[in-house]
């Protein structure tokens, strides 16, 4: 170890600090605002308590009060929000296609995993903090680990956590998705920082296949369909991907002026993922660089062709999913809306929540995410089909 | 606050955010936790922004707050949860050949207790003095060459451990 150990992070480059300082102001404002109101509702408290007991001390009659009901709520319509109790405070949740099961990592303890299926809700633990990436038609359910470098994936599969295995040379695997056959695909870190798209075929854990790729190029993996195609991206300068069972594999063209993409979801006939993608010049601490802004979405059709780019709504966030009929669930922090190409549908939000987040959608139209208030973070669905 | 006080506090923060983001980037790890660090400090400082001409060393004020505003952040994080709400990142090779040897040095760092680490990023990425740190975190020079000691051994046989992993 050389006089200063550390000289090699000292040579790394810092991203730039995005904290904005006039969001630092608003922010300061607010709290002196919420302070001074404080005191003010403490002081006013106080009294209030004087003048009432005086007031009771007096024993006059007082009109009776009326009662003030409740705001009524806007109405729910046919996409209405349901909670999800039985899956506790929830960090992230995913849906089946079939929208049979669901799967949350608890934001609570060691974040154990919770399925609620046909069979009740069980919850598994023997691997702590997995965050869930996707869950089959069987209750399968896939998920990762972070670590101080990356990640590292697992399967749930039959009430057994299992470590997926690596392929040769790999430092760690990352799930992104799992089929109804139980196939699952992500992807793995290769020595130099380099990334392939891999495939474990159902209980073939510790045996990963390399996804093919033009010269051996890296590449991952989001998205599998029950038939097993796979989407995912090709390449360092990132081109949306489609891998077929029988072998054969294609670029999936973005659409004309939006270079760049991935494919992360596939359902039915199409397939979706952003487009105009520029990765970052400074990789995250994982080695992964993530997109700069403006990004979109497009979507294919897969038995046609035809690409379609989604301009709906200026997307910071990315998609929830995809269902078989061609609808884009698009999701931020704010706003859920359906889109096709005849329109956009808003899903209306939670009822009370301050912020929420579409987690997930099953090819049928089932809609999971969470709500949040606070420290507290609870499980939704919506059935919008 | 007073448009001419907020001007200055408005100079203040422009001028040294980045400085303070790179102090919490080494301490914590990761770009949205060092960003969440520096928000969160000088959102407290604007609230406390009318009395710092009572303070002498206002520089040395501010990073012990983002110092301990790290701290609280790794106290925090296990119980905090991970919100993915981002694009799908895209894994494609660093042009910098150094990236796995940073991450092993950075898990290595993680992995020590608060203080240990705390102590070798002021000295060796801060480049702050002994006397400095001490002030810094309130303690003796001597408990900081103490944890400096422990640390950079800890570290030693933590990067040993991985490198031999790593070749089996």
């Amino acid at each position: 170890m050389s006089e200063n150990p550390f000289t090699i992070l000292t040579r790394e480059p810092v991203p730039d600090s995005r904290v904005d300082e006039h969001a630092v102001i608003a922010r300061g404002r607010a709290r002196v605002r919420r302070r001074r109101a404080l005191t003010a509702a403490g002081a006013g408290l106080a009294v209030a308590v004087v003048i009432g007991a005086v007031a009771f001390a007096q024993q006059r009659p007082q009109p009776r009060p009326t009662p003030v009901g409740p705001t009524p709520s806007p109405s729910v319509s046919a996409c209405g929000a349901e909670p999800l109790p039985e899956l506790g405070p929830t960090a992230w949740v995913v849906v089946d296609g079939s929208g049979r099961y669901i799967a949350a990592s608890q934001a609570a303890g060691d974040m154990p995993v919770v399925v609620s299926g046909p069979g009740g809700t069980h919850t598994f633990a023997a691997v702590p903090r997995i965050n869930v990436a996707g869950v089959n038609g069987s209750g399968t359910v896939v998920g990762n680990v972070e670590n101080d470098s990356d990640a590292d994936g697992y399967v749930i599969d039959g009430g057994t956590t299992v470590a997926l295995g690596r392929p040769k040379g790999a430092l760690n695997v990352r799930v992104q998705a799992v089929n109804d056959t139980g196939d699952v695909v992500g992807d793995a870190r290769m020595p130099g920082n380099t990334f392939r798209a891999v495939v474990w075929r159902h209980g073939q854990w510790s045996r990963p296949q390399l996804l093919p790729t033009p010269n051996g190029e890296q590449s991952s993996a989001y998205g599998i369909a029950a038939d097993g195609r796979i989407v995912g991206s090709v390449g360092a300068t990132p081109q949306p991907y489609l891998w077929s069972p029988d072998g054969t594999a294609r670029p999936l063209p973005p659409p004309t002026g939006k270079p760049g993409g991935m494919a992360v979801d596939i359902a039915g006939d199409w397939a979706a993922g952003p487009v105009n993608y520029v990765a970052n010049s400074v990789p995250q601490p994982n080695g992964r660089r993530a997109a700069r802004p403006p990004m979109t979405w497009a979507r294919w059709n897969l038995r046609t062709g035809e690409v379609v780019p989604i301009e709906a709504s200026p997307l910071t966030v990315g998609t929830a999913g995809l269902l078989a009929d061609g609808t884009v669930v698009l999701a931020d922090t704010r706003t859920v809306t359906l889109w096709t190409e005849a329109g956009t549908t808003p899903v209306p939000a939670p009822e009370s929540a301050g912020r929420w987040l579409m987690t997930g959608a099953s090819e049928r139209g089932t809609l999971v995410g969470i709500a949040i208030d606070g420290d507290q973070r609870a499980a939704f669905r919506w059935a919008c089909r | 606050m007073r448009p001419d006080r907020e001007e200055a506090f408005l100079q203040y923060v422009t001028s040294r955010k980045q400085r303070l983001h790179r102090v919490a980037y080494h301490l914590l790890g990761d770009r949205d936790r060092a960003d969440d660090a520096v928000q969160h400090t000088l959102t407290v400082l604007y609230q406390r922004w009318s009395r710092m001409h009572e303070v002498a060393n206002l520089d040395g004020y501010v990073h012990t707050m983002v110092v301990h505003e790290c701290l609280r952040d790794r106290r925090r994080w296990l119980a905090r949860v991970h919100l993915r709400a981002a694009p799908p990142d895209v894994p494609v090779a660093a042009a910098d050949p150094e990236i796995e040897q940073r991450m092993l040095l950075r898990a290595a760092l993680r992995e020590l207790p608060d203080r240990q680490r705390t102590v070798l990023v002021l000295r060796f990425l801060c480049d702050l003095p002994v006397l400095e740190v001490a002030d810094l975190l309130g303690l003796a020079e001597g408990t900081v060459k103490a944890h400096t000691a422990k640390g950079l051994d800890a570290l030693r046989r933590r990067l040993d451990t991985a490198t031999t992993r790593s070749l089996a």
